[in-house]
């Protein structure tokens, strides 16, 4: 890729930057050449966001030196650094959902003007469009109409219209099913193949040896030195992001499993095409893997009572139970931990405490006064189980890292003590470390006896957890296989084509 | 999209919070700021206000207080249930003092048995109101039209006349104790109430719970509908008691008896800082909300000014208010 001389793109040197007496930034230094992809990795509260918000001047360093071309940059208020061509795309989209495609990358736009039509809009919004590889779409149709990887990529066209040359996507394929972070990665190829600077911050580590140029990871608020990525091998990436050797990400496999917990039989629901059947053992942990809309969130929605069962018989131990509700669900000992925590997982403004009684509410509360003493109780052995400090338990969850979040959203059902958990993609967002701690928990609650339904559309995840492995395409099950049958390339091949699969 | 303040926007890879300490001293601010204020008007008040600060005026402004107070601690458990206002709260007072004014002097039934008549029609009122609204239906719309439906079913009842009751069947009511009007140590006690009920109490989490996020308590196996229908009752006890006490301390019950309240109850509850989000808040806030507008009525009220200088004071203060909080809670986060 473009290798130019020492002080061409950005550089930042000696940046630090504290919030009381937390230092987030500690003498860090970092710098991006044009036509480069740059990872930005560590784990969460490394620094990385705190860099990327001084980048787009949302905060401003308390020491350091910026610089762009060897120019001195200042990027002290979000507007300079737009002027100074720098520009991110954030995780959540900024986008105005009911506004033209067109209306949206113009929107607030330097020399947008206060006159427009939407004809000369559409044609000066094309060519950005065709940057994007979204030639094809129509820059009149509504932006809330589009798929979330559309939208990610319209995102991308915005800020291109904004000349932007040093581009930060933050996360941007977080959201996505694999094939559509494919569309989003060759959009940073081809950008990256324009000169413009990508700064990529990511958790997939797959994406930073198939996008990447060189790493920088921060941890504890420190930089590392860049990394040419050809150096490095994804054990040696993780350590380095870890910053300590890295045991398996995923625990080992169960090795004996009790008697038949969980028997779904002819489950049928709306977003499915063909009804669905499976089995779970105790210590058991079954993989549903699939890409978005191939019928594993419907699956998981419906066994936690989310979604109506329209028709099939559920067994617990044996015995049929009903569920048509979240609360029927729980009561007959399901929990479904939904893949979206900020939607329906926690409470962001509540105590940790107070997220993790919720599923147990009655438990905590005998005759209605809830006691206190319960509720510590059941939260301190949440935390021992994931691996939390309890003095977090009193913190509001928002104020939690994304990792610790995300440990409450999934162990606070462990409060109501269900004998079958639903757990749907549960390390989104998630940073390697507790990504590790989460499977290495998830392993053990098998291992105690819990059954557990594994639904992700991350194919390396299911792989790595699952003793057995349903596969789904549009609706329906293609394959179910057992942990040694299933290697990448069958899976990958069932998920995706499956009627190559069959011949 | 949403605003810098929705919890939603906190993106996993948020910078470290800030240290306990530094929570703690935003958070003295934040609490210290209401009283500050409080203090600040009444120095204001004193050095502009001659008869300000006198034990005559004292009483008065308790007496103002009360019933603005009772209710804004009720309407404080559909503002945290994440429901906004109830805006039936005039409607579902002047109600609760109809019926029991119907029952002492139409039926003659004891004072106890009238009361608890009328809280009685409290509770149905705000199951009614509850569960529309925990079925979905917009908290706003449904309270008001629950209070047009309120006012006609009174005019009905009680021919659109007002009910004269003897001060003497209800002095235990009105009157006061050690100097004290009688209604100001109901509102300490139902503020105290209130907040067990919140902090302590399966019904106060789930409300709480409920409005910090609805689809996490329903996915939590927690009963949303029933959470906002508790909230809805216990705000119009509230209200109702408040309606109640005001026949007694007015002798007489109508329509037209608590005009004004729902808007000055509301301003308590915004003056407060209670998130419209639902899911924080406390109803002692309310109560100090209850009390700053009482102090504000009854400054308007010493200088002479005309109930339309009266509504822009109160006007202004939830305007000044709301900001202020909004700013605050944006340092805290």
């Amino acid at each position: 890729m473009a290798q130019t001389s020492g002080d061409s793109g950005l550089q930042m040197r000696g940046v630090s930057k504290r919030f009381g007496p937390i230092r987030a930034l500690e003498d860090a230094h970092f710098e991006v050449r044009p036509g480069e992809v740059m990872a930005l990795l560590g784990e969460n509260g490394a620094g990385k966001s705190t860099l990327v918000k001084i980048l787009s001047g949302i905060y401003q360093c308390d020491e350091g030196e910026i610089t762009l071309d060897g120019e001195p940059l200042d990027p002290s208020t979000p507007r300079k650094a737009e002027q100074a061509g720098i520009a991110v795309v954030q995780q959540h989209f900024s986008l105005v959902n009911p506004m033209t495609v067109a209306e949206n990358i113009f929107l607030g736009h330097p020399r947008s003007g206060h006159f427009w039509s939407p004809r000369r809009l559409g044609r000066r919004a094309a060519p950005f469009l065709e940057l994007v590889g979204l030639a094809d779409l129509d820059p009149a149709c509504a932006v809330g109409t589009l798929s979330v990887a559309e939208r990610q990529l319209i995102e991308l066209a915005r800020l291109l219209a904004r000349e932007a040359r040093i581009l930060i996507l933050d996360e941007p394929t977080a959201a996505l099913s694999d094939a559509e972070c494919e569309r989003v990665k060759a959009v940073v190829r081809s950008l990256s193949d324009r000169d413009h600077s990508i700064v990529y911050v990511t958790h997939r580590l797959d994406e930073v040896f198939e996008l990447a140029d060189r790493v920088t990871v921060f941890r504890n608020g420190r930089s590392q030195e860049p990394v040419e990525v050809s150096d490095l091998d994804v054990d040696s990436l993780v350590e380095r992001i870890i910053g300590r050797p890295l045991e398996e990400m995923y625990p080992p496999r169960g090795s004996s499993f009790g008697e038949e917990v969980f028997a779904v039989e002819g489950l049928d629901t709306l977003g499915l095409r063909a009804p669905v059947g499976f089995t779970v053992r105790a210590g058991e942990i079954v993989g549903l893997a699939g890409q978005l809309g191939s019928g594993i969130t419907p699956v998981m929605e419906a066994l936690g009572g989310a979604r109506p069962i329209t028709a099939g018989t559920l067994r617990l131990g044996g015995e049929e139970v009903a569920v048509h509700s979240p609360r029927s669900a729980l009561k007959a000992g399901i929990a479904y931990c939904s893949s979206d925590r900020q939607r329906d997982g926690v409470f962001l403004t509540r105590p940790a405490i107070e997220n993790v009684s919720a599923p147990a509410l009655e438990a905590v509360s005998p005759g209605g006064w809830v006691s206190r003493r319960r509720e510590v109780e059941l939260g301190e052995h949440v935390y021992d189980t994931f691996g939390v400090q309890p003095r977090r338990l009193t913190l509001k969850v928002g104020k939690l890292s994304g990792g610790n979040q995300q440990k409450v959203a999934l162990g606070k059902w462990l409060s109501a003590r269900p004998r079958v958990l639903l757990a749907e993609a549960p390390t989104v967002g998630v940073d390697v470390g507790a990504r590790a701690e989460i499977y290495t928990q998830l392993r053990k609650l098998a291992d105690d006896g819990l059954a557990i339904v594994l639904a992700s559309w991350d194919m390396q995840e299911v792989l790595g957890m699952a003793d057995r492995v349903l596969t789904f395409y549009k609706g329906a099950v293609v394959s179910s296989l057992q942990a040694h049958e299933a290697d990448p390339a069958a899976v990958l091949r069932d998920i995706t084509h499956p009627e190559e699969a069959r011949t | 999209m949403a605003s810098s303040l929705d919890p939603a926007t906190v993106s996993p890879t948020a910078p470290p919070p800030p240290s306990r300490e530094a929570a703690d001293r935003t958070m003295l601010i934040v609490r210290l700021s209401a009283t500050a204020i409080i203090v600040a008007f009444l120095v204001v008040a004193h050095l502009t206000t001659p008869q300000f600060v006198t034990w005559d005026n004292f009483l008065s402004i308790l007496r103002t207080a009360a019933p603005v107070g009772i209710a804004a601690v009720g309407l404080a458990f559909v503002t945290i249930s994440g429901n906004y206002f109830s805006l039936a709260i005039e409607q579902t007072a002047a109600f609760g003092g109809v019926i029991f004014a119907l029952c002492m002097v139409d039926a003659g039934l004891p004072l106890v048995v009238a009361l608890a008549v009328g809280l009685a029609a409290a509770v149905v009122i705000g199951v009614l109101q509850g569960a529309t609204v925990g079925l979905g239906a917009n908290p706003i719309i449904t309270t008001l039209g629950a209070g047009a439906g309120l006012y006609g079913l009174m005019a009905i009842i009680s021919g659109s006349g007002t009910i004269t009751v003897s001060t003497s069947l209800t002095s235990v009511l009105g009157g006061s104790l050690l100097g004290i009007p009688r209604v100001s140590y109901v509102f300490v006690a139902i503020t105290a109430i209130a907040y067990v009920v919140l902090v302590k109490t399966r019904l106060g989490r789930s409300i709480v719970l409920v409005g910090a996020n609805t689809a996490t308590a329903t996915a939590s196996g927690i009963r949303s509908g029933g959470a906002v229908t508790g909230a809805f009752v216990l705000c119009s006890l509230a209200a109702a008691t408040a309606g109640i006490f005001g026949v007694a301390m007015f002798g007489e019950a109508g329509t037209q008896q608590m005009r004004g309240l729902t808007f000055d109850v509301v301003a308590a509850v915004l003056v407060s800082g209670i998130s419209l989000k639902g899911g924080d808040g406390s109803p002692l806030r309310a109560a100090f909300g209850a009390f700053f507008i009482a102090l504000l009525i009854n400054f308007a009220a010493l200088h002479g000014y005309s109930y339309g200088v009266r509504l822009t004071m109160v006007g202004a203060a939830i305007v000044i208010g709301v900001t202020a909080h909004h700013l605050l809670r944006r340092i805290q986060d």
